[in-house]
């Protein structure tokens, strides 16, 4: 049984599971629930300053369905917590008495100093272990340019990162990041010369999830009027490894991992590729705080098998082996091997290789697959594409 | 068969005559069709008589583009939703499926259902378009699934075709041989309307023989394709078959289809009900028996549950349901008094070296005679041809009686085919509608060489 308590910014955690900021975390009752289940922590639902009107539309979710499967992706209008700050305080306290070993993170957003700094003091003094600001929720117009992000600006996000760091003294102080920029390294610079303490990466990624063929309206659709929303779910999984590890390798600094991560193959991912915790959203409001037991259940198994003694040994092992296009050096020379005794005939090898890559397969007399080794590369397309595990190897 | 759908309840299928088995509801169907492969040179499609580009109406569905599906469908079966419900999907398409190596076949038949299903509850029309019209006119006799296969399919080459039916209705053996619950009338009513609509015109009430003779068409058309079928049931040829009270498939099975749920029947209720036979249209009239009132049904067979032909998920249904089976007895002799059935003697059975049909031979086994108390008895041996039809036509037979053709199902007389069961013994429906989409290719091929 390994080690599954880790460190993070100078704090011991449990696990290193968050529930991430989402309606999961929006309340005392649904927090407990989910530290009853064994999460944590939680990065709560953000929060603003009082006297700001918080206007939700409804229905503000609509999901991408893939293969007969729901929520490929989800997308969403939800804003921020309808919460005021009085009652995140309260919950706070309450949480802290009730649960001291779990992390308890306030999401915090702002536009001006006072607003950032009243809020980040009044959570600290209720308890808060963290906090964490989102500098880039593509939902809404909060803020004084509609439609900009404070996460797209490195001048921006060091100055308003700093005003926080300078409320929060010794308290870590997490900023969110969005993918959606050229040069995410250079937003985490930023956030590392202004003294704060970690990134997480990533936010929703702002996207149009769909339109309804009868009606025009964009999904989801609000009285017939639809506009962009937040993405989340499996799908962005790549793009949150991806903004992960360019932050892991070049910037020296603490990261919280989110978006996509389902299943426990997928956290051993995020920390292999150098999370220090993986916030968990989609997957909980589709199927529960139930998850997290399944997750734990494989990351525990995984450890034991590959012979680690904890989550902390495991921690950027993949960024060594990150390298670019050019770093790329061949020296096998692969080929697509196909396992007869597991080919069931269905020749979606044969028909992706014909008119998908290189046309190396033909069809025997009984139907099988045979690889033309002259004109297969090893591209590995077939092997993507064969509904049998393990019956296409590239090698 | 893969079977998704839930079966209705006993209570609920003992006393009406509603589907035994629902259409799928769009999450199943959709998740059912998200199973499926997409195969490249799909086996599932060499499976399916008709060849239907199963593969494609499935992606079709799972993406919800029902027309489109349903139009894949209708492009090689114009009993798209009959062959859905009745097709031994088992033997054929689901057969092939590579699903199962995977873990168990695609329900293909309950998709092709669920598709059609939802043009003929009028979710959309589909229609196709004649490329060219051709000047030749074409009669088929027989509006059974053969014969109307190919009207359909010779009518989208552009031909002018008439049907001609003795019956009032179309549909032939569906109707006389399935019960409602397998296969509504409504159902068959709709895929024959949407084979009219194509253009193609139906003639009732013309028995051939009688009131239509293949001379006097012969003048009038260009081809003849006869699609006469087995429309008659097989007697037992044995003492006391004349008495009130013996009654034949078609008797029950098209009788009954009238009726909306079960009643008090003057014939065929009330009282203890001997069906003799051991195929899928004996369990059919036994099943559909058993649902009147007052009614006690009993199954005689000379072989055993092994040999039986029937398909076992119908007896499995047919015992579920209430109806016992005797095996290994044969009736010889029907009694009855003042002309009225009482009970039939019967004589019980051995089986020993297989015979011809490679089952083994039952015979019978000496002094072991007995007599059964029943008021009716249901013969349901098997299905024969009408002799009367072709009497009087100067076609030529085989010594044993048969119909000869050759190779492009051309009877002796030039320009008179012959398809379905007449032709190949008894098959299934979607067997008999493959002939008739052969035999319109062979009538084109036909005209073509004449022109030359």
């Amino acid at each position: 049984m390994a080690d599954l308590s880790i460190e993070f910014l100078g704090k011991r955690m449990v696990n290193p599971f968050l529930i991430a900021a989402t309606p999961s975390s929006d309340n005392y009752d649904i927090i407990k629930k989910g530290f009853e289940v064994g999460w944590g922590g939680a990065v709560f639902k953000t929060t603003s300053v009082e006297g700001q009107e918080v206007p939700l539309k409804y229905p503000m979710m609509t999901g991408i369905n893939y293969d007969g499967k729901q929520t490929m992706a989800l997308a969403n209008i939800d804003l921020i917590s309808e919460h005021h700050i009085d009652e995140v305080e309260e919950v706070v306290k309450r949480l802290k008495k009730e649960f001291p070993d779990r992390m308890l993170i306030p999401s915090i957003m702002g536009e001006k100093k006072e607003h950032w700094q009243e809020l980040v003091e009044r959570l600290i003094k209720a308890g808060a272990d963290m906090i964490e600001c989102s500098f880039s929720c593509p939902q809404g117009t909060l803020g004084d340019e509609p439609g900009k992000m404070l996460g797209q600006s490195a001048k921006a996000t060091e100055t308003v990162a700093k005003w926080v760091k300078d409320a929060a003294g010794d308290t870590p102080v997490i900023i969110k990041l969005t993918p959606q920029v050229t040069d995410i390294v250079a937003i985490a610079n930023a956030v590392k010369r202004s003294g704060c303490d970690a990134v997480c990466t990533i936010n929703s990624v702002k996207g149009l999830i769909g339109v309804d063929l009868d009606t025009f309206s964009p999904l989801p659709s609000v009285d017939g009027k639809g506009t962009y929303a937040g993405i989340t779910g499996p799908a962005i999984k790549p793009i949150a490894l991806m903004c992960l590890s360019e932050v892991a390798q070049n910037v020296d600094i603490g990261i919280s991992a989110v978006g996509g991560c389902s299943t426990w193959s997928d956290a051993i991912e995020f920390f292999l590729l150098g999370a220090g915790t993986v916030q968990i959203g989609t997957a909980i409001m589709h199927y529960g705080f139930r998850i997290l037991w399944e997750i734990l259940s494989g990351v525990n198994n995984y450890l034991d098998e590959k012979g680690f003694n904890s989550i902390e040994e495991i921690k950027g092992k993949a960024l060594p082996f990150l390298t670019t296009h050019d770093g790329l050096v061949q020296e096998a020379d692969p080929n697509s091997k196909i396992n007869w005794d597991l080919c069931i005939k269905c020749d979606l090898c044969y028909i992706a290789c014909s008119d998908g890559a290189h046309g190396a397969i033909t069809l025997n007399e009984d139907r099988l697959p045979v690889v033309d080794d002259d004109k297969c590369p090893g591209c590995g397309l077939c092997a993507s594409i064969c509904p049998v595990e393990g019956c296409i190897e590239i090698k | 068969m893969a079977k998704i759908s839930k079966k209705l309840d006993y209570n609920e299928r003992i006393n009406s005559f509603d589907e035994v088995y629902p259409v799928l509801t769009l999450s199943q169907a959709v998740h059912e069709a998200n199973r499926c492969l997409f195969c490249w040179e799909a086996p599932c499609r060499e499976g399916c008589p008709v060849g239907i580009n199963i593969p494609g109406f499935i992606k079709r569905l799972a993406q919800k583009n029902y027309k489109g599906s349903a139009e894949l469908i209708y492009l090689d079966n114009p009993f798209g939703e009959v062959c859905g419900r009745i097709c031994p999907q088992e033997k054929l398409c689901e057969e092939n499926c590579r699903a199962r190596a995977l873990n168990y076949p695609i329900a293909i038949g309950e998709l092709q259902r669920f598709v059609c299903n939802k043009r003929i509850t009028g979710d959309f029309k589909i229609s196709f378009k004649i490329k060219k019209e051709q000047k030749e006119k074409i009669a088929v006799i027989g509006a059974g699934p053969g014969g109307l296969g190919a009207a359909y399919f010779l009518r989208f080459m552009g031909y002018k075709v008439d049907v001609f039916d003795k019956e009032r209705n179309a549909g032939g053996i569906l109707r006389y041989s399935l019960p409602s619950y397998r296969l509504p009338s409504s159902i068959i009513a709709k895929e024959v309307e949407f084979i009219k609509d194509l253009g193609v015109n139906l003639k009732y009430n013309k028995e051939l023989g009688k009131k239509i003779h293949l001379k006097d068409l012969k003048k009038e058309y260009d081809a003849i394709v006869l699609a006469l079928g087995l429309s008659k049931y097989k007697n037992l040829g044995i003492k006391g078959e004349n008495l009130k009270g013996v009654y034949y498939p078609d008797n029950v099975l098209n009788k009954i289809r009238a009726m909306k749920e079960p009643l008090p029947d003057p014939d065929l209720s009330n009282g203890k009900v001997i069906v003799i036979g051991g195929g899928n249209v004996a369990m059919d009239c036994a099943d559909t028996i058993r649902r009147l009132p007052n009614t006690e049904v009993e199954i005689v067979y000379r072989r055993d549950f092994q040999n039986m032909p029937a398909w076992k998920s119908e007896v499995e249904t047919v015992l579920n349901n209430g109806v016992r089976i005797m095996f290994l007895t044969n009736p010889i002799e029907i009694i009855g008094k003042t002309g009225k059935v009482t009970g039939i003697k019967i004589i019980r059975m051995k089986l020993t070296e297989p015979d011809e049909s490679g089952r083994p031979r039952p015979i019978p086994i000496k002094g072991s005679e007995s007599i059964i108390e029943c008021d009716k008895v249901i013969i349901a041996i098997g299905q024969t041809k009408d002799q009367d039809l072709l009497s009087n036509e100067k076609l030529e037979l085989s010594l044993s009686g048969e119909l000869i053709i050759d190779n492009n199902m051309q009877t002796s007389e030039s320009g008179v085919f012959a398809i379905g069961d007449i032709i190949t013994g008894p098959l299934t429906a979607v067997n008999a509608i493959q002939s008739g989409k052969e035999v319109a290719s062979n009538i084109y091929n036909y005209f073509e060489s004449r022109r030359k």
